[in-house]
């Protein structure tokens, strides 16, 4: 495989192609000479392009600008928020972590090492079987733990399966208490205004918006106390350490103003394969659609991220069907993530109370907006073969 | 042809996939992931399965230019390979985990999902040859002596093995390095695995310990005096001569060897070297990489019982169920659950799990 490579991308959630007019901001801006941090006039302008670029994205997201910190990516930025969080209000005696229990890993993953190494409390709110998290639960968990709650952290629209939680309310009961939630996958798709909806903390990175990889942000509400993760230079406010990322942080507020831009018109060009796609597939024996009850066409569509498709199949593993599809030209994903390289059953399905084997046989389709109807035909033209191919897989494995 | 080209990561792996590729075939690469818990199976692990190694085997299918996936076989890996291991241990006998590798995973579960996936066959770095006689392949053993594989590929039946290619079984080692570096694949001054795999810290005593428990028993001469202690039979092996802890010298000062280990009663008995001596080996399920031979008729061969031992002259016969061994020399100290395999001179005729010996 040289530089290019011509097959089919429906794994949009994953990362996204980067716009052309982000490209051109960032080679334009990685010309230039200078360290944002420098007291001369070549670092002052590299400073003056960080900060354009803050204000441009804190208007977009309904944050001011000293809100908005550069991080290096939707990781680091989870992590700051849980551990951040955790290790400020601690030392007041909050130990207590509340999660969902369909988080991304860079959210599941920190507050699990938190409960390992500092005896923190890990509580993980219900999943309804569709896709949502059970507020009477978190309720009750902030009722019983009220005092002892370091921070709350929800995911605005869940990364394998694209449900939209209802983060509004989330803050509404939790209070005083810290709220961060993780927008990775919400931002570009969604109207996000921090502001309006009340969290402390929240989590969103360039690459899914036509961004580089490498270049993220979390919005931290004036005045929130936080320890930080990284020191050394101090220079987002002594919150965050390391040289900026200019280029990137350029390219992301372009790539971020565009997309907000077209952002209905393409979630409707998106939601509109998505539904040729839900057609052509529907009746594939042993699929089954996972989260989206507006799939049907009967229901909300603002509960559900418009361009992704989570379902699973009956006797099959993901490891097996991804295979066989790329070989067909065509890069997916299962959603889940993987450990050394080996699929997992998804915690995102499990926690919806799906059996841990169909757990093991997701496909997540995640369009964007490069996506063409020729390109959904070939997967609509292609799958059930490729289920079929699985599927002898499967039965070769288990039914001997 | 389609095949699916095992990579564990090494240079010989690594050689076989590229030559397949060169000659045309559609090869995509495949990593087996054999550890239900990567973490602690593979990280430091000097073996075929460490992070490291799926690395190196992602990385040459770069270079190759040929597809590459990683296979989740910890759970066949698991039940065929090492519970096996640890049964085999606890009934006093001495596994060959490799042998059940090849018989369950590579040329079994990895071969049927190729194959149930559109696959013609599966491709490994094994030195062994192939040659076609009537259309069906026939398993002989590699040119290079040194490195001659078909010992551990003697659990493969006719069918398995006509599935199976091995495009390294007429070179040598050293010019498969050769070739490597030629190739620019940076696997090429890799360092050859000989651990288990599955045991990490290559301590395979401390290791079954841990599965099977340390129960402390007694060490006996073969008229049942006490000389010792151990902590756990089935870490001894036939012919062992260290480690054994006995204070207590023979008369004549000659040292002692394990003759035999009791399970039962968690004994291991010990006596003079010439004590170890066998000519007869019994064999049982008999795994026959060609035609079956004739029933209860003799025929003349070799026998081989390790990786890398000799080959043995000797008659045997298969009477049906068992394959019968009379070695024309005596052999020193051989461990029931040892592979034996049968060759016709270089042809590799079939194996059998040692059963009984005498």
């Amino acid at each position: 495989m040289g530089l290019s490579y011509s097959g089919i991308y429906l794994d949009n959630a994953s990362t996204t192609s980067v716009l052309p007019n982000a490209l051109e901001r960032f080679n334009e801006v990685a010309k230039l000479d200078g360290n944002a941090s420098s007291i001369h006039s070549h670092g002052r302008l590299m400073r003056k392009i960080v900060e354009e670029s803050r204000e441009q994205i804190a208007e977009i997201v309904g944050a001011k600008a000293t809100e908005i910190i550069f991080t290096s990516s939707g990781t680091e930025s989870d992590n700051f928020a849980i551990k951040g969080l955790y290790w400020h209000n601690s030392k007041l005696g909050k130990k207590t972590i509340i999660t969902s229990s369909f988080e991304h890993h860079a959210v599941m993953d920190p507050a699990i090492w938190l409960q390992k190494s500092d005896e923190a409390k890990y509580l993980q709110v219900k999943i309804n079987s569709d896709g949502y998290i059970d507020l009477r639960d978190l309720a009750n968990m902030i009722q019983t733990q009220k005092d002892n709650i370091a921070l709350i952290s929800i995911i605005m629209a869940n990364n394998e399966i694209g449900t939209i939680q209802p983060i509004a309310q989330v803050c509404e009961i939790s209070d005083d208490i810290p709220v961060h939630t993780d927008c990775v996958q919400a931002l570009g798709k969604l109207k996000i205004d921090f502001h309006k909806l009340g969290v402390t903390a929240a989590s969103f990175t360039a690459h899914k918006v036509g961004g580089v990889p490498g270049v993220a942000a979390i919005y931290l509400k004036q005045e929130t106390p936080i320890t930080p993760l990284f020191h050394g230079g101090g220079q987002e406010r002594e919150l965050r350490s390391g040289t900026f990322n200019v280029p990137g942080i350029a390219a992301f507020a372009v790539a971020l103003r565009e997309t907000e831009k077209k952002r209905e018109q393409i979630n409707n060009q998106v939601f509109q394969l998505r539904e040729r796609l839900f057609a052509g597939i529907k009746n594939i024996p042993g699929i089954n659609f996972i989260g989206a009850d507006d799939l049907t066409g009967s229901g909300n569509q603002n509960q559900h991220l418009p361009n992704i498709l989570n379902c699973t199949f009956s006797n099959l593993e993901s490891e097996a069907l991804l295979m066989v599809l790329d070989n067909e030209n065509l890069s997916l994903s299962a959603g889940s993530a993987c450990t050394a390289g080996v699929f997992r059953p998804s915690h995102v399905l499990l926690s919806m109370g799906q059996s841990e084997e169909l757990a093991s046989a997701s496909l997540r389709i995640s369009l964007g907006n490069s996506t063409t109807q020729e390109q959904i035909d070939k997967l609509i033209q292609t799958l059930p073969k490729a289920v079929e191919r699985a599927r002898a897989a499967y039965a070769s494995r288990y039914q001997k | 042809m389609k095949l699916i080209a095992a990579m564990s990561g090494g240079v010989d792996s690594a050689v076989a996939a590229a030559r397949a590729h060169d000659a045309g075939h559609e090869v995509v690469g495949v990593h087996l992931a054999l550890s239900s818990n990567p973490a602690k199976y593979r990280s430091g692990a000097r073996g075929c399965c460490t992070i490291e190694d799926s690395h190196d085997a992602a990385r040459a299918a770069d270079m190759i230019g040929i597809p590459f996936y990683i296979w989740d076989m910890a759970a066949e890996f698991h039940a065929g390979v090492v519970e096996d291991f640890i049964a085999e241990y606890a009934k006093g006998r001495t596994p060959n985990p490799c042998l059940r590798c090849n018989e369950k995973i590579k040329f079994a579960a990895v071969l049927d999902r190729a194959k149930a996936l559109g696959f013609d066959g599966v491709i490994t770095g094994h030195y062994a040859r192939l040659i076609e006689v009537e259309n069906q392949k026939v398993m002989y053993r590699a040119v290079d002596p040194q490195k001659d594989q078909s010992y551990v590929l003697a659990v493969l039946n006719q069918e398995q093995i006509q599935g199976a290619h091995f495009p390294l079984g007429d070179s040598l080692k050293i010019d498969v390095r050769k070739e490597a570096k030629a190739r620019g694949l940076y696997v090429a001054n890799k360092p050859d695995s000989h651990d288990i795999c599955f045991v990490p810290s290559g301590n395979n005593a401390g290791w079954l310990r841990d599965k099977l428990g340390s129960a402390r028993g007694e060490i006996v001469d073969e008229v049942g005096n006490v000389l010792g202690e151990h902590e756990g039979a089935f870490t001894y092996t036939i012919g062992q001569r260290k480690g054994l802890g006995i204070s207590t010298p023979l008369p004549n000062g000659e040292p002692r060897f394990v003759l035999k280990i009791e399970p039962t009663s968690n004994r291991v008995v010990v006596g003079t070297k010439e004590k170890l001596a066998i000519q007869e080996i019994e064999g049982e399920k008999p795994i026959w990489c060609g035609e079956k031979p004739n029933i209860n008729t003799t025929y003349q061969g070799f026998a081989q019982v390790r990786a890398h031992g000799a080959a043995l002259p000797c008659e045997y016969i298969y009477d049906g169920k068992a394959i019968k061994v009379k070695l024309n020399d005596s052999l020193l100290g051989l461990a029931t659950g040892q592979g034996l395999v049968i060759y016709d001179q270089d042809r590799v005729v079939g194996s059998a799990t040692v059963s009984t010996t005498a």
